[in-house]
């Protein structure tokens, strides 16, 4: 199941809240638990099986560690880490990637496969490193596990940052408006942006890339950034406010990334939940930055290609690991000098135009595919043509709304409007009446779209 | 005392809805719950005139629907279809769309003067191929029979003028001409000549993807002689029906700006006919009642049937086949006044076979006649072609 969809805004989402509220306080976890397992098992029911053995399975794995630990030995800990950690990882491979050879056809992969697989894999690191207790109750690490805000497409939210709201979260007002403006403002992102642009980068990339011309090309490569980001960063916004109306908080994900001064800052800026997650779990214990310039460069290799690899094992997803690897350990070398000297505008562009190239391997095909547009938009194809026109002049409003939506300038005025009291305050209500208004009518018109990240 | 106490809290509970705004919690606590209500308390539809096409169902529970996760995709389109004010919504994202410059809305090109285009279709060559094979197939098994051809260009192929500029439409005249280089024994009529010179009138609907009687009369004109027709009424009585006609287009791009005028154009003539469709036998070709439903284009023939014979007292000793889609159904009234006979089977829905009906109805002149969109995405004519026998070897 979406966010973005009737049926979750009308039915599922009520259905939630009410239940919530009617629980008694010691049931609540319970509740949401149960929830979540519904949405998990939405229209893939055969896995909610896998998932309750995966969650006793690393239940009893932290319980043990724990008590392995109590006990002193260090040794017997480490191996129940790492058979959960094998059994985890050999799961994702399983469903990513070797799924389409078993029988000859796809399997379908359990929602969310990528995305809660490393948050169980980051609960493992955080018992093991005693960075958070093992739980204790069952309920509990199963909310934990498959939260329904998160458990499709992130935020890989981190043990050791859920663990300590269990008992504490608690249901306010405050909470619930703040979850309620994000919710809408995620669902606005993805509706009325992302869906529409997504009408023309589809319309594009349908054609023959050897039929565009330079401005038909950057369309395509552009209108796909600014999707990617709606999209992506509004399925973050909705899966942050779900989770505050229900009184849990979530780091932030998406920190307007589109204006970063330089490639590394780009990657602390967008899904940083994933970023964060490589730090902390591969950057870091293979050595991070402090042996010597080549083994971080090594270090930083991994975690790219990695990073390369979990989003897909097409050509181009591996060319785009090995491309931001390569990026960031010049930038770390050379280009971070060179780019103090110069005025802070020449790093902004360099990184916008790093990331608009990257992305054209990420939606790619195929890595020909990927060159032939790139050719294409350095002046392979001619500056421009009859389409490149009438995509331009049936877009460029959106673009416009797009570029200017990824500042932060929108959320300082809602926030400044939300403080004036009385005065201003009916305003915002009414932007966010409009909102929801057109977008329960782009979804009305729109049976069909789903999340470009649902497929990593 | 009293006063500035109070007039305090209230300037301090201000400032708390303000700086926290638990309101826009309640706001959308409050869209929830009317969407629901309103979900709840409207009465579910059978189909969508607007958008010619059943809507989804409560699911039914079972075991299987279950446990393949169907019953709850079934969940999801069944809150969709029947959304409440569902052609309101879609609308309203139609207009928001309009705004930020769209040229194409569900998939149908925004045109100017307010016409509504479906884009040329791409062919679906592995069909298309089999098709043309057993069309020449089927020619050369009836020699005696005179066959004949005609794919009618769509309205974004005749008033390519009214597109949106430089709309990346495909070039339909190509794909007709190729169709017309690979009949054998068939005699392909352009009616792209007889239908351009007149762009300028309404030959098609502004909201339809339908020709008018207007558009089909043009084309009767162009293919008159190619069907070796001689002394064809051209006299007519113009009759318009409704005024209110807003067609499929409108409602899949949600652009409801025209309506359409339904012309019936009848002959001025003696010769009288009976039609029978789905073994009912009716003294007209039109059905008024259709005229109060949303898609009135059905006022011909009622709407698309499998099969439908007319009989006529024409005595020109000549007997039509026509393999067709919904365009022969505002056709019809032309070709009426000039065979005995006439059988009309849309391949969609009729399972026969075609070898019989020449046979039995004594068959003298075959028309396939088709619009381009319909006919470049056709996969069924061919097994309507296939005399039985072969087709059953085929499954074996």
């Amino acid at each position: 199941m979406a966010f973005a969809n009737l049926f979750f805004l009308f039915v599922f989402l009520p259905m939630s809240l009410l239940l919530y509220f009617v629980m008694p306080w010691v049931a609540k976890n319970a509740m949401l638990l149960a929830l979540s397992l519904l949405f998990f098992s939405w229209g893939k029911p055969a896995y909610l099986p896998l998932m309750l053995l995966l969650i006793l399975f690393h239940y009893l794995s932290g319980l043990e560690m724990e008590a392995l630990k109590a006990r002193g030995s260090k040794r017997r800990a480490r191996m129940v880490l790492i058979t959960a950690v094998v059994f985890d990882v050999l799961l994702l491979c399983f469903f990513k990637y070797a799924a389409g050879f078993v029988g000859g056809k796809a399997l379908p992969s359990p929602l969310g496969v990528s995305f809660f697989t490393f948050s169980l894999l980051s609960f493992l690191f955080d018992v093991y490193r005693e960075k958070a207790p093992a739980p204790h109750n069952i309920i509990d690490f199963g909310l934990f596990a498959t939260f329904f805000p998160k458990v499709s497409m992130g935020p890989i939210v981190r043990y050791a940052d859920m663990a300590p709201q269990f008992k504490r979260h608690r249901f306010t007002w405050e909470k619930f408006g703040r979850g309620s403006r994000k919710f809408i403002v995620g669902l606005s992102k993805k509706v009325l942006l992302a869906n529409t642009l997504g009408d023309t980068f589809y319309a594009l990339s349908a054609l023959p890339p050897k039929g565009l011309s330079a401005c038909g090309a950057w369309l395509c490569a552009l209108s796909y950034s600014l999707m990617l980001y709606f999209d992506f960063s509004g399925y973050s916004d909705m899966a942050i406010g779900l989770a505050e109306m229900f009184g849990f908080r979530f780091e932030k994900n998406f920190n307007y990334p589109y204006l970063s001064g330089s490639v590394s800052e780009f990657w602390r800026r967008w899904h940083m939940s994933l970023g964060a997650w490589f730090k902390e779990y591969v950057y870091f214990p293979l050595g991070g930055s402090r042996q010597g310039t080549l083994h971080t460069c090594i270090n930083l290799m991994a975690v790219w290609l990695l990073t390369g690899i979990w989003h897909g094992t097409g050509a181009c997803f591996v060319l785009w690991g090995i491309y931001y690897g390569v990026l960031i350990i010049l930038e770390k070398m050379v280009l971070s000098k060179a780019f103090a000297k110069l005025p802070g505008f020449v790093g902004h562009l360099f990184t916008l135009l790093c990331v608009v190239v990257g992305w054209v391997f990420f939606f790619s095909p195929s890595p020909g595919s990927a060159f032939t547009l790139l050719g294409h938009m350095f002046g392979a194809g001619g500056f421009i043509d009859a389409t490149a026109r009438y995509y331009w002049a049936s877009s460029w409003r959106l673009m416009l709304i797009g570029a200017l939506a990824c500042l932060p300038v929108w959320s300082q005025l809602g926030r400044n409007l939300m403080a004036s009291g009385k005065k201003w305050f009916p305003l915002s209500l009414v932007a966010y009446g409009a909102l929801l208004i057109l977008c329960i009518a782009g979804m009305t018109n729109d049976t069909y779209s789903t999340f470009l990240y649902a497929q990593f | 005392m009293e006063q500035p106490k109070r007039a305090r809290k209230r300037s301090e509970r201000d400032q708390r809805w303000g700086e926290h705004g638990e309101i826009t919690g309640l706001f959308l606590l409050a869209c929830l719950l009317i969407g629901v209500l309103w979900n709840l308390f409207t009465p579910d539809k059978e189909t969508s005139s607007a958008e010619n096409r059943k809507l989804a169902q409560k699911p039914d529970f079972g075991l299987t629907a279950l446990t393949d996760g169907s019953y709850f995709s079934s969940w999801e389109s069944y809150t969709a279809d029947q959304f409440p004010g569902r052609d309101g919504w879609i609308t309203l994202d139609y207009r928001a769309s309009r705004l930020m410059g769209a040229k194409e809305a569900g998939g149908v090109y925004l045109c100017k003067d307010n016409y509504l285009m479906e884009p040329p279709a791409t062919p679906n060559e592995e069909a298309l191929g089999k098709n043309l094979q057993a069309i020449n197939d089927f020619a050369a098994r009836h020699g005696e029979v005179r066959m004949s051809m005609c794919v009618v260009p769509n309205a974004a192929c005749v008033m390519k003028k009214k597109l949106p500029k430089n709309a990346p439409a495909r070039d339909q005249r190509a794909d007709i001409q190729s169709i017309a280089g690979a009949l054998q024994g068939v005699q392909f009529l352009d009616v792209y000549d007889a239908l351009s010179e007149h762009a300028q009138e309404k030959i098609f609907y502004r909201t339809d993807h339908h020709w008018t009687s207007l558009g089909a009369y043009y084309a009767f004109l162009g293919l008159a002689p190619g069907l070796g027709l001689e002394n064809y009424v051209t006299d007519f009585d113009i009759l318009p029906v409704s005024n209110s006609f807003e067609g499929t287009l409108s409602s899949r791009s949600g652009c409801h700006a025209v309506a359409d005028v339904i012309e019936l154009y009848v002959a001025k003539t003696d010769i009288q006919y009976y039609i029978t469709v789905d073994s009912e036998r009716k003294s007209t070709m039109y059905d008024r009642e259709k005229l109060k439903d949303r898609d009135q284009y059905a006022v011909f023939l009622g709407g698309n049937s499998p099969r439908v014979d007319v009989t006529t007292t024409a005595d020109t000793e000549r007997n039509l086949l026509v393999f067709r889609d919904s365009y022969t159904n505002c056709f019809l009234q032309f070709l009426l006044p000039c065979f005995d006979h006439i059988t009309l089977l849309d391949p969609r829905y009729y399972y026969g076979d075609a070898d019989s009906v020449i046979n039995q109805q004594g068959i003298t002149d075959v028309l396939f006649l088709y619009n381009a969109n319909t006919f470049l995405e056709d996969k069924v004519l061919m097994e309507t072609l296939t005399p039985p026998q072969e087709s059953a070897a085929v499954q074996e």
